[in-house]
């Protein structure tokens, strides 16, 4: 069985949680999500990613039902959700505020969804002691919701959601209220609470590392629509776009805007005002196959951008000066500035011996790491066609 | 510590405006227990005569019993339509939004003696002056701005991420309503409710147009007894109570609801 029957197989059996169709809607008069289909396996931990305003806590508030579609549908195994009220979805929600009930105690917010289920006064007493034993909140029963800590609220939350086993588990930016040490912690507690109750889950962030290493798949969102869909290092190693490969990755991707004619290639830069820099044929041999002639954009991941002292034997493909110098330890960020643009380059270690601020060496990129956009429109990936080892 | 000049300049007159608003009050409590016929201060004697002759006074009687009962059918009703429109104000933008606004506050802003004269030739058209009907509806309309007033800063501090949690745990939009929201506005809904009550309370310039002759309120009464035959010391007596029963409430607010906080 090859890989697309796979997909296929899936989009038509038991294993998708949610179904998502031709979902769009507008608030205030603003198109906030245009024809927007997607499909969540059971079990799966999907992250919703994108910059604010990109429609990603609205899909989730129409997934939970807290809004309601202009047209589309959703269907949660199979069932028709899309007019059903939040009271009646069977899916646990966690707020980025955690919406803690100020008035209860900690073990009455997390009863809560269970007494509107009417289960029975001892049932409740037992799974609700079984949840906070799990998000590690036992002997907190008693406190005020205001008196625990940032990190104690959102397991508060979390463990209301999850008490009642949802079908669907839900977070709106579940970790940005906390401080950066926490929020780390954190994330791996939920990663590891979603994956013992295989609870299939989807988590709205900005923050593209929470989503790189939290999703078992990211889709990435953009002006209510979906970039890309695909699992985190897939959507690192092969962006759909221009916009994803910027918005995946830190430090940023370095995009270029290139020419190319024939074996030739020139770096414009971005406001294509003034100079251009020809860049070595190390460009096109960087290249699994020949580029056909046009305008692109050319991205560079900072690790796949060499920095060569100059004069030295590295393929290059053009020259230019180190304006500043980054050292973190692990690894050191130098800035280089090539024709009109400025450049990251990533090396591991100790700033290298042959570069200082003010140098001037030559970069080389790292053979085939680089990615091709088209220079207009979507600014979609430009994919070369394979031709074999590549043999010069 | 040290106390600049002109903060204490600022604390004197503080003390002199509160000395200047409690002053009278405080000779019209002494002047109730004054058992003498006649207005003397300070008195040569003291005696609970007047409280007494108050408390037998059918009339006085009747009108007190008359003032509790509109006060506390006004705010309920003041209560019924405040808070459903607050709430609507508070969660939801409609055509229409401001409009309402203004019309639950508008009362706050029109003169009450023109407002009641207007009331007098309505009512006399639709005639409802006099009966109980009327008076409970024009102080309705008195008392919801103070009502809508609480109820709107209250509904605006509980965060609609509650409602919408509660919702997702289940409960409907009702019993979201009533488990979530209202247990955080309470302390709002019930200074809203006694703020209401004491406007209803204290009222004479609305009832004195509207009230008739059987049904009046304390403080018409009160009002009336002193224009007709000067100075009563069953009335004073009678103003010393509703004085010391206000002061009290207050007490008990600040202490069990902390309300200073809401003004």
């Amino acid at each position: 069985m090859d890989a697309r029957t796979y997909v296929g197989d899936r989009s038509s059996d038991s294993s998708i949680a949610l179904r998502i169709r031709g979902l769009s809607v507008s608030l205030g008069g603003t198109q906030v999500l245009t024809d927007l289909s997607l499909d969540v396996a059971d079990g799966e931990m999907l992250v919703l990613l994108g910059p604010s305003g990109c429609g990603k806590t609205t899909l989730l508030r129409l997934i939970n039902g807290l809004l309601t579609p202009d047209s589309g549908s959703i269907s949660l195994h199979g069932r028709d959700i899309t007019r059903v009220p939040a009271n009646h979805r069977d899916m646990g929600f966690v707020f980025q505020d955690y919406a803690l009930f100020p008035h209860r105690n900690v073990y009455q917010n997390v009863a809560f969804g269970l007494r509107m289920r009417k289960l029975p006064k001892e049932s409740i007493t037992n799974r609700v002691n079984e949840i906070l034993d799990t998000v590690q909140l036992s002997g907190l029963e008693h406190r005020k919701v205001h008196e625990l800590s940032g990190g104690q609220q959102q397991r508060v939350a979390l463990a209301r959601a999850i008490v009642l086993q949802p079908s669907l588990l839900l977070m709106d930016e579940p970790l940005s209220n906390l401080d950066a040490k926490l929020r780390s912690s954190l994330r791996v507690d939920i990663a590891q609470i979603q994956r013992e109750l295989d609870v299939t889950s989807i988590l709205v962030t900005h923050d593209q590392v929470e989503a790189m290493t939290i999703a078992d798949r990211i889709v990435l969102m953009n002006e209510g629509r979906i970039v890309q869909v695909a699992a985190p290092l897939e959507m690192y190693e092969t962006p759909a776009s221009a916009f994803v490969a910027g918005f995946i990755g830190s430090p940023t991707i370095n995009l270029m805007r290139v020419q190319v004619k024939g074996e030739q290639a020139h770096l414009v830069d971005l406001e294509a005002t003034t100079s251009t820099v020809q860049l070595g044929r190390s460009l096109t041999a960087a290249m699994t196959s020949p580029i056909p002639d046009g305008t692109y954009l050319l991205g560079v991941r900072p690790e796949d951008l060499l920095v060569h002292g100059s004069g030295s034997t590295g393929e290059s493909v053009a020259d230019g000066v180190v304006t500043f110098t980054e050292p973190l330890g692990s690894e050191t960020l130098l800035h280089v500035h090539v024709g009109g643009a400025n450049l990251v380059s990533r090396v591991p270690g100790p700033p290298p011996a042959h570069v200082s601020d003010g140098r001037t060496v030559a970069i080389g990129l790292r053979p085939n790491c680089a990615h091709l956009f088209e220079h207009d429109g979507d600014q979609a990936r430009v994919e070369l066609e394979a031709t074999g080892p590549n043999d010069n | 510590m040290e106390t600049r000049r002109s903060s204490i300049g600022l604390v004197v007159v503080a003390y002199m405006t509160l000395c200047f608003t409690l002053l009278p009050i405080v000779v019209l409590i002494v002047a109730a227990f004054n058992p003498a016929e006649y207005f003397t201060f300070p008195p040569d004697d003291w005696s609970f005569r007047w409280f007494a002759a108050f408390f037998r006074d059918r009339e006085y009687q009747s009108a007190l019993r008359v003032s509790i009962a509109l006060a506390g059918y006004s705010v309920v009703i003041a209560l019924a339509v405040g808070l459903p429109a607050t709430y609507a104000l508070s969660r939801y933008k409609f055509a229409g939004r401001n409009v309402v606004h203004t019309f639950l506050m508008s009362s706050l802003f029109l003169p009450r003696v023109i407002w009641a004269i207007a009331l007098l030739q309505f009512y006399a058209v639709l005639d409802l002056l006099g009966t109980p009907v009327g008076l409970v509806m024009a102080h309705a309309v008195l008392v919801l701005p103070y009502v809508a007033r609480m109820t709107l800063t209250s509904f605006a501090y509980v965060s609609q991420n509650l409602e919408q949690a509660a919702r997702s745990l289940g409960a409907s939009p009702v019993r979201s309503f009533f488990e979530v929201t209202l247990p955080l506005v309470l302390p709002g809904v019930i200074v809203g409710a006694v703020f209401g009550f004491v406007i209803s309370f204290t009222d004479v310039v609305v009832s004195v147009f509207i009230s008739g002759v059987r049904f009046i309120p304390l403080l018409v009464r009160i009002y009336v007894e002193q224009r007709g035959q000067g100075i009563d010391p069953t009335a004073i007596a009678a103003s010393a109570v509703v004085i010391g029963v206000i002061v009290i409430l207050e007490l008990l607010g600040e202490r069990f609801i902390r309300w200073s906080r809401f003004i």
